[in-house]
């Protein structure tokens, strides 16, 4: 696929792509069609079994072979190919822009939300584009190959970070807009004052399979900055003077690393699975390794 | 204690307003950084920065010792001793190297000699601890040896020291001397000589030493005075100028001029002989009154040039004012071209020009103008040219018209060379031309009349010199007169400078020399240092002979003589011949600064120690209870063991996924 993104998404990894697949681990019901796997029978291309012809059923589907050797009706029972819809949820929130002592975050979550889409649009799954801060922004929607991911690219390149972040209030807009089941993917921070914890419960609720994926600094894990200083929260204004030190960091740390394990506790006790990007770790070997050992992707 | 620089009030001062910056930077609050964090949840557990209401001293005592290192860093500083000191004086002693240290008289050692035993008993007989400066007493020659204690190096200086053949300023050295001791507490000026002077010098000197013996003035050097040389009249006659010019009627003539001087109370007879480069071109028997300075004119035929010679036998104490040289200047035919064909103006011309010997006149044919080399064109026509490749005369005359009468010429300029002999008011002209007087020119003669018309220019264009005569010779009674030959050398002379010429010879000191230069070598072949004014170069001449003055055009000699001498011996007065006064017998002091450094040093020390140990102890306090807090809040969110496990191990990768 000879394509320049403007997210910078390389093509030897793109390549490397198309041998992974996004992994669903509900029981979906979807679309019939192709490329997923699933337990339910259908129209597809893969033969199940046989059964005995009733009436109402598709003549196309008799196996006339079997008709002159036994001189019974059979009708042939294939495995259904199922449309899964992939939803990325996507923090544009201000928080996803700060920190500039290594790469962007939101650069980061960009080039994650693009290879979601585009693991989905391999398997010509349909995949959804949800930018989100305190509330959820105009989505994209796009279906019909790997072809498709340049509106993609495009889409994620003009989006830009602003405003506070509240997940909930999101997802419920999210609900809203997207009823039917699929995977969901949430690339966030989650630095949402009022908590991921009911967000979560209506992805639970709604049946979705979700995957929380936590985008994060170094610097952001770990302060490197000593001294007095006035600490400002971009998304609410509040300020804070605090005496930084390495003491005082070990303590940052310990707290952050706190609220990760809370999150993914959250996401692993609702059925749902969890992922944490540290932005100074390449995104190639985070998609390609870390989310491939977590069962998000095979 | 005995503060070398500084005084105890300037100590406390520099202390104080260091101390005071100190304690500044001691009750500064450093203004925090401000930064903008994605999220201030995880900052909430971080001991917040107390802002103190009003601002006191957080360590008390490692501002106390900082302050003491401060002092002990400025006392050792300011170089204090303990006991009495010694402080040395600043001595400077003036050695005369002009040319009359050269003298040896009958039955003395050269004077140089004796000056160089003077002044190595003057230094041997300071103390060691005496800083001496030792200056030639000749008009800007750089210091021999700058301010040091150093016995050895200026006992070398004094035993190399080369007399020159400049004239010294005895006056001016002084006051230089005295101007470096300026500052100085206690400071000595020694003069080692023998003392000549002229009379213009010895007003200044006379200035010098009132001031010198002001009583009012009593923070003035002692001024000593160590003459050489017994007290009696040197004999010593010489040359003091030398002047050559050529004659005007034969260019191989020349006329000399010796300037000669009888420096003795008693009548020299000599012999001057002049040569040519080593060609001996005459001999005269001179005799000389007592103090008599006289000139002797000589003539005599030399067709090249070469180095002439003037040379006394006497046997005098100075030799090297017994000769004196001057370039003469080789002679060349001025080439004249006259560009008229075979007209009556040709023939007038030649018969004039061929009279003068220093020409060589040339009738060309019209058409072979260009391919003549000549030093001076002449030209006749009615119109002048844009440009003028040569030196060139122009006969410029005026539209023929029969009813035109007959101008008078007047108003010969008597400043310019070309008519400076010219003064005849019997030439009248007819049908001149109107001549266009530019910026730069110089009208030389014009007719008369209201406003008078310009009649001969004088113009320089393009490093050429043009004379524009505004006039046909043949309409005018101008050839029948004696004034155009006058004209004509006069022209030609202003045109190429070659029929006056003259060469004097230059003297020893400062010289300023025309014309840009790369490189000066004197007659010792040492390079000598010049400066560029202009386009002049600015050199000191110390010794006679022929300097090579190098430049981009070539090379050129200049003679270097010996001038008129001072002759009037110094005479010290009985302070000024007075021994050098004693010092006290005093014992060097003990410097305190060593100890002071390495009080200052534990000083700082100890400060760095009380103010980190004491932020250390606050932060481990504060830390311990930070940790006792995080530790509660801790166990109550990490329940779950596997959950803990998975967290170990999330610290070896930190994306892991779930």
């Amino acid at each position: 696929m000879a394509m320049t993104s403007p997210l910078l998404l390389d093509r030897e990894f793109l390549k490397t792509l198309e041998q992974v697949t996004l992994l669903c681990r509900n029981n979906l019901a979807g679309a019939v069609g192709p490329e997923h796997r699933s337990r339910t029978r259908g129209p597809g291309m893969e033969f199940a079994d046989y059964r005995r012809y009733t009436f109402g059923d598709d003549p196309r589907s008799l196996d006339w072979s079997a008709y002159l050797r036994l001189g019974k009706l059979f009708l042939k029972i294939y495995e259904t190919e199922q449309h899964i819809p992939v939803r990325i949820l996507l923090d544009r929130s201000e928080s996803m822009d700060c920190e500039a002592a290594d790469e962007s975050k939101f650069l980061y979550a960009q080039r994650l939300a693009a290879t979601f889409a585009y693991l989905a649009l391999l398997h010509l799954d349909t995949a959804a584009v949800v930018p989100f801060a305190s509330r959820l922004h105009k989505p994209l929607v796009v279906s019909g190959g790997r072809e498709r991911l340049w509106p993609v690219l495009q889409f994620l390149s003009e989006q830009s970070c602003g405003g506070g972040t509240n997940l909930f209030a999101a997802v419920k807009e999210f609900m809203g807009n997207f009823t039917s089941r699929g995977i969901v993917i949430v690339i966030s921070d989650f630095f949402d004052e009022q908590g991921s914890e009911k967000a979560v419960e209506i992805l639970r609720s709604a049946g979705h399979d979700f995957v929380l994926v936590q985008v994060h600094s170094m610097e952001e894990q770990r302060p490197s900055a000593c001294g007095e200083m006035i600490l400002e929260d971009v998304e609410t204004g509040a300020q804070r003077t605090v005496e930084c030190s390495p003491q005082s960091a070990a303590v940052y740390e310990r707290r952050f690393l706190e609220f990760s394990a809370r999150l993914r506790r959250l996401a692993l006790r609702n059925g749902g699975r969890y992922a944490r990007a540290v932005t100074n770790i390449a995104y190639q070997e985070f998609v390609l390794r870390s989310l491939r050992s977590g069962q998000v992707l095979a | 204690m005995n503060w070398l620089w500084l005084s105890p009030a300037e100590v406390a001062a520099v202390w104080s307003g260091l101390a005071a910056a100190a304690l500044w930077l001691y009750l500064h609050h450093r203004r925090p950084v401000r930064r903008k964090v994605s999220t201030l949840r995880f900052w909430a557990s971080v001991q917040a920065a107390s802002q103190p209401r009003r601002r006191k001293l957080r360590e008390p005592w490692a501002l106390l010792a900082q302050i003491i290192f401060l002092l002990l860093l400025i006392l050792a500083l300011a170089h204090p001793r303990w006991g009495v000191t010694f402080e040395g004086r600043s001595v400077v002693i003036v050695f005369d190297t002009s040319i009359w240290s050269q003298a040896r008289p009958v039955g003395e050692s050269p004077w140089i000699d004796q000056e160089r035993a003077e002044a190595q008993r003057l230094v041997d007989s300071l103390p060691s601890a005496d800083r001496i400066l030792l200056i030639p007493a000749v008009t800007d020659a750089p210091a021999m040896l700058p301010f040091t204690s150093d016995r050895a190096a200026l006992r070398r200086a004094i035993a190399l020291a080369q007399p020159s053949s400049s004239v010294a300023d005895l006056p001016r050295a002084f006051e230089m001397a005295k101007g470096a001791l300026a500052g100085s507490r206690r400071a000595l000026l020694v003069y080692v000589g023998p003392g000549m002077v002229d009379e213009q010098q010895a007003q200044r000197l006379a200035e010098f030493r009132e001031v010198m013996e002001t009583p009012e003035n009593s923070g003035q050097p002692q001024f000593l005075v160590r003459l050489v040389g017994g007290e009696a009249p040197v004999r010593n006659t010489g040359i003091t100028r030398l002047s050559v010019r050529r004659d005007a009627a034969q260019p191989d003539r020349w006329h000399l001029l010796t300037q000669l001087k009888n420096y003795a109370d008693a009548q020299a007879n000599l012999i001057l002989k002049v040569s040519v480069s080593g060609q001996s071109l005459g001999e005269k028997k001179l005799s000389l009154r007592a103090g008599e300075l006289a000139n002797a004119q000589n003539e005599f035929i030399w067709s090249k040039g070469g180095l002439l010679q003037a040379e006394i036998s006497s046997s005098d104490a100075l030799d090297s004012d017994n000769r004196a040289i001057i370039n003469l200047p080789a002679f060349r035919m001025i080439r004249v071209a006259v560009f008229a064909g075979n007209s009556p103006f040709a023939n007038d011309l030649l018969t004039v020009l061929s009279s003068n010997p220093y020409l060589q006149t040339q009738i060309v044919p019209p058409g072979m103008n260009m391919d003549v080399p000549s030093d001076v064109a002449i030209y006749q026509g009615t119109s002048l040219p844009a440009q003028s490749a040569l030196n060139s005369i122009w006969f410029v005359g005026g539209p023929a018209s029969a009813s035109s009468r007959p101008l008078r010429v007047t108003g010969w300029s008597s400043q310019h060379p070309v008519t400076r002999w010219v003064r005849t008011r019997d030439i009248s002209v007819r049908n001149p031309a109107t001549l266009d007087v530019r910026p730069g020119d110089t009208v030389l003669a014009s007719t008369e009349g209201n406003p008078p018309m310009p009649l001969i220019l004088a113009r320089e264009q393009d490093g050429h010199r043009i004379l524009i005569i505004g006039f046909d010779p043949h309409n005018s009674n101008f050839p029948l007169e004696s004034a155009f030959p006058l004209l004509m050398a006069g022209g030609m002379e202003w045109m190429t400078q070659s029929v006056d010429e003259t060469a004097d010879s230059l003297s020893t000191g400062e010289l300023n020399l025309p014309g840009p230069a790369t490189r000066i070598v004197a007659p010792s072949g040492k390079e000598v240092s010049f400066a560029r004014k202009g386009g002049e170069v600015h050199l000191l001449a110390t010794e006679t002979g022929i300097y090579r003055v190098i430049s981009p055009s070539g090379e050129t000699n200049v003679a270097v003589n010996t001038p008129l001498l001072p002759a009037q011996r110094l005479k010290a007065t009985p302070p000024e011949a007075a021994r050098v006064e004693r010092e006290p017998l005093q014992r060097a002091g003990w410097d305190l600064w060593r100890w002071l450094v390495i009080l200052g040093i534990v000083a700082l020390w100890l400060e760095w120690w009380l103010y980190y140990s004491s932020r250390e102890r606050q932060r481990t306090a504060q830390i311990q209870e930070t940790h006792l807090d995080s530790d509660d809040s801790l166990e109550d969110g990490l329940q779950d063991a596997e959950l803990e496990r998975q967290e170990q191990s999330e610290s070896r990768n930190p994306n892991l996924v779930t």
